[in-house]
């Protein structure tokens, strides 16, 4: 075992480069928090770091040559890959999602409004790939995370940190958060994916809820407040509206393709029988941790955008309502679709400004508006969902449009 | 360095017993029916609150019963209604539904502070405040009566749930349940109402738990999901479904935290359920007393 | 007493029961036997309610039972003695035999069919303390079955009880069965050992890739060529 996996790393040169480089970043953040936070900060970092790191390398080390395989397979795949597109878009749930993806597209040529390119488009976008990352590991696997939140806001922290303590671009802060979140999830993916039954649930909950409690204390961490200050995308709303739209797009194909590709079929192999995948041979821990860190991978991209967005973040972040948002997307939207994710999430932010517009109304009973709070609303709408219609709402309404279009095409 | 043992002895009893009250009903649900109850926080709160609300307007017995009351109605009222209609889909959405039942409970608090006028974060009096004699001192510690109290009321029902469970005939039936639910339908017990009863014995001992320790000890809306995590540590420690093993767990959970809480940091000590839960689910996931291979 | 009319059930898409039609009559012993995989367990689940029919009925004392649940379908009068025994391994046995009469409400019937079971089955009133899953395999076997008959059923259906044990204990299991019939309670058996349910039942059905195949008492049965060569092979 030891063996082969140090054979494993020699295949891989380019890996080694990546580790070295890696650590070395690593030390310097690690002596510049020391600078910075002093005694207790390091005892933490290093703990979790060092933690995160030897688990993490550990495991990727042993995934690597799956996912390089995959993604050599895929690479040769591109052109016939373009052909299925083009026919797809033909058809009638390619066309709608052409459709909406074009009105997306136009909508900062409609309005220029900054609360509407950006506090709703924006974060519903942002929430698309946040809930679509719940669903890529829901979905296909089977395995739930109630602790989405956990990378989501890590990677949120990683980000604002890079980019106003280190001062490095945007881009790549996000996507160094983006990698951290990877490493935690193998920290609580190594332990409990090994095992059959509920076991991530569990793991990703509780890891969340400690990390608002350990975010939340006053003198390590950043604080109570958080980080503040952190600059936008860019000054133009219409800018960074775009770059986050194409960013949208690219992580809702590959979260797609792969879940078409051979690899989702083994994942979707293991959520439908585990035990059946086991026997023929396939090992699913290996394939489940592996969805997990695709999955935390692209919750802590949305996580640093989030950050960005809102200019701030605190342990609030990592509280059970953004553990509990990709839930309802999911949920509204449809499981094992990705694209649901993103209707969801559209649904999500509407139905909150409805609710806002209700509220402002006063049309009902005097203070009764107060109390018409988005997240009981939203609990309910889940439980609904979860108890009525397991397959989500959406996705029988557009199965229904879908029959409704075929009937007058005369079809 | 006395005081400090003292400290973690008597607030990791405290506490111990406390957690012993909480994760012997998680245990119970879980061993019994496997179900994942995420929604067992959220019945500590439920309960904590209520108390919470009612205590200034009803006395504190009317409010203690009443809180117990409805806590194991919710418990049961959520198993029939959401539980058990799931249980034959699937086991992914039974845990969803009782985690989207947490997050609902958590709602209703917060609104029902803000409708009733209450803060959100609080603390209460503490529940015996016999004239002049609040507390005693032990070892230069001083210790409230409530402690003591806490300690005998925790004990004195997990006996009780204990010796009910070995002797009673529903008792018997909850454990042929929990070793082969298919035999016990066929011997005519009716498994859906006896998993009924469980959620709500565990609703109730979650309800208790609550209504003890809530008095001393500040309540807020997120502390569902710490109780919740703290629960997962202790059932994990001690071997999920066991019943002595939650009793182990809560008390090594207690005192471990409380101990580095005092001499080490109190971030570290945050940290301690979630490394119990990473550390054994890697070495040891069948716990210290799970004898089940969990595979 | 039990009638069952043009059963099919299917697990998934593979079919394990096709129009299977079979009558028990009041005070009989009935067996079914049929190489493995024959549909002879689900046979039995559909009866005690474990599986739901996708089509046909069951009728049992003149009642439509194939809707209700197991646990109603047991309080009717329907013990079923599951294959691999299916004991509640971490109870002791006489918690086992308990929870057999769990449906019982008359406390002196509860006596008499303790008394019953102690007498028949010896073994099991020495370690009535010990836990279920510390006995033999025999023991075990005997266990399943005085735990089915704790319940006082009317019709008892018992799921290959000869499975895995000595040819000695076997018998003794044979034995017991013979004394339970003798005592009154219709029953249906399931054997994969043609020889032993030959013996012992009154009516065999023969069933074959979830078909009723042939079916008539001994004596019609042992005269069938494909009967000798493939069950008792002679
Ligand atoms: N739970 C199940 N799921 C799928 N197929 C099953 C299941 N149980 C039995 N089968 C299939 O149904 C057929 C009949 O099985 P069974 O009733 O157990 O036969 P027997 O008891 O005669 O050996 C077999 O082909 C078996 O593979
Ligand atoms: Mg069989």
């Amino acid at each position: 075992m030891q063996i082969r996996f140090l054979n494993r790393i020699k295949e891989n040169s380019l890996f080694v480069i990546c580790v070295s480089v890696f650590y070395l970043v690593e030390l310097t953040y690690i002596l510049t928090l020391l600078y910075y936070f002093g005694y207790t900060s390091l005892i933490l970092s290093t703990i979790l770091y060092f933690t995160l790191f030897y688990f993490g390398f550990l495991y990727l080390a042993f995934n690597f040559t799956i996912l390089w395989a995959a993604i050599k397979r895929n690479f040769k795949l591109i052109p016939s890959a373009i052909r299925r597109l083009m026919a797809w878009l033909g058809t009638f749930k390619g066309g709608l999602t052409l459709f909406c993806m074009l009105i997306i597209a136009i909508i900062p040529l409609l309005t220029q409004n900054a609360y509407y390119l950006g506090s709703m488009f924006i974060v519903a976008m942002i929430y698309t790939i946040y809930a679509a990352s719940w669903d890529f590991l829901a979905g296909y696997t089977g395995q739930v995370s109630f602790g989405q939140a956990a990378f989501f806001g890590f990677a949120g922290y990683v980000t604002a940190d890079r980019i106003l303590i280190q001062n490095w671009p945007w881009l790549p802060s996000l996507f160094f958060g983006a990698l951290i979140a990877v490493l935690i999830s193998l920290i609580i993916g190594i332990p409990t994916l090994r095992l059959k039954g509920p076991y991530l649930a569990l793991g990703t909950l509780s890891f969340a809820s400690i990390l608002y409690l350990l975010f939340a204390m006053p003198t390590i961490l950043y604080g109570s407040t958080g980080l503040f200050g952190v600059p936008r995308l860019s000054e133009n709303v219409i800018i960074e509206y775009y770059i986050v739209f194409i960013f949208v797009i690219i992580s809702l194909t590959i979260m797609k393709a792969i879940g078409n590709s051979k690899l989702g079929t083994v994942f979707k192999s293991i959520r439908d029988d585990e035990t059946g995948a086991e026997a023929s041979g396939i090992h699913t821990t290996r394939y489940k941790i592996l969805a997990f860190v695709i999955s935390a991978f692209f919750a802590g991209i949305a996580g640093g955008f989030f950050t960005m967005r809102n200019t701030a973040v605190s342990a609030q972040i990592f509280g059970t309502t953004y553990s509990f948002y990709p839930l309802v997307m999911v949920a509204i939207g449809g499981i094992a679709t990705i694209s649901g994710a993103g209707v969801g999430a559209f649904f999500f932010i509407f139905l909150i400004e409805i609710l806002r517009g209700v509220a402002d109304f006063q049309w009902l009973p005097a203070g009764a508006a107060d109390f018409l709070d988005d997240a009981l609303i939203f609990s309910v709408l889940l439980i609904l969902v979860i108890r009525f219609a397991g397959a989500g709402v959406l996705k029988s309404a557009i199965e229904r449009l879908k029959n409704l279009w075929d009937i007058l095409l005369g079809r | 360095m006395l005081t400090d043992i003292m400290q973690v002895l008597v607030l990791g009893s405290v506490e111990g017993a406390v957690y012993m009250l909480i994760a012997v009903g998680y245990s119970l649900v879980y061993g019994t029916g496997g179900i994942m109850n995420l929604a067992h926080g959220a019945f500590y709160l439920i309960a904590g609150y209520m108390l919470y609300w009612y205590l200034g307007t009803l006395g504190l017995f009317t409010s203690v019963v009443l809180a117990l009351i409805i806590v194991t109605l919710i418990g049961g009222i959520s198993y029939l209604a959401l539980i058990k209609p799931l249980e034959k889909k699937s086991q992914l959405s039974v845990v969803m539904v009782t985690f989207a039942i947490a997050f609902f409970i958590e709602q209703i608090v917060k609104l029902g502070c803000s409708i009733l006028g209450f803060e959100k974060e609080s603390t209460l009096p503490n529940l015996i405040e016999i004239k002049g004699t609040v507390s005693f001192e032990l070892f230069g510690t001083i210790i409230p009566y409530d402690y003591v109290f806490i300690l005998i009321i925790s004990f004195l029902i997990v006996s009780l749930i204990t010796l009910f469970i070995s002797k009673s005939k529903l008792g018997t039936s909850i454990r042929a349940i929990s070793q082969d639910r298919e035999a016990a339908t066929l011997m005519g017990i009716n498994a859906d109402r006896v998993l009924m009863f469980t959620v709500m014995i565990s609703a109730f001992l979650a309800g208790v738990a609550a209504v003890i320790y809530v008095p001393s000890y500040p309540i807020a809306p997120w502390q569902g999901w710490v109780i919740l995590t703290n629960s997962f540590a202790v059932v994990i420690l001690g071997g999920m479904g066991s019943l002595p093993g939650s009793v182990l767990g809560a008390f090594i959970l207690s005192y471990a935290s409380h101990f580095t809480r005092v001499f080490i940091d109190p971030a570290i000590s945050t940290l301690v359920p979630m490394f119990v839960i990473v550390v054994m689910l890697a070495l040891r996931p069948q716990g210290i007393l799970g004898k089940k291979e969990i595979d | 007493m039990l009638e069952i009319r043009k059963i099919y059930h299917y697990y998934g898409s593979a079919k394990a029961l096709e129009e299977v039609n079979l009558q028990v009559d009041e005070k009989a012993l009935d067996a079914v036997i049929g190489p493995n995989g024959a549909g002879k367990t689900t046979l039995l689940r559909v009866i005690s309610g474990l599986e739901e029919p996708d089509r046909g009925k069951v009728i049992f004392l003149g009642e439509r039972i194939d809707e209700l649940e197991p646990h109603e379908i047991a309080k009717k009068g329907i013990a079923h003695c599951p294959e691999r025994r299916k004991l509640f391994y971490d109870l002791s046995v006489l918690e086992n035999l308990k929870m057999g009469s769990f449906a019982l409400k008359d406390k002196k019937k509860f006596k008499e069919l303790l008394d019953f079971v102690y007498e028949t089955f010896p073994r099991l009133k020495e370690r009535k303390k010990q836990r279920a899953g510390t006995l033999s395999g025999g023991e075990q076997q005997m266990l399943a079955l005085a735990r089915a008959i704790m319940s006082d059923p009317k019709l008892l259906l018992l799921d290959e009880p000869s499975l895995g044990l000595a040819p000695k204990v076997k018998a003794q299991i044979f034995e017991a069965i013979k004394k339970i019939r003798d005592e009154g309670t219709t029953t249906l058996l399931v054997e994969q050992d043609a020889v032993l349910a030959l013996n012992v039942a009154d009516y065999i059905h023969v069933l074959e890739e979830g078909k009723i195949e042939m079916r008539g008492t001994k004596e019609e049965l042992v005269k069938e060529p494909r009967i000798k060569q493939v069950y008792l092979g002679i």
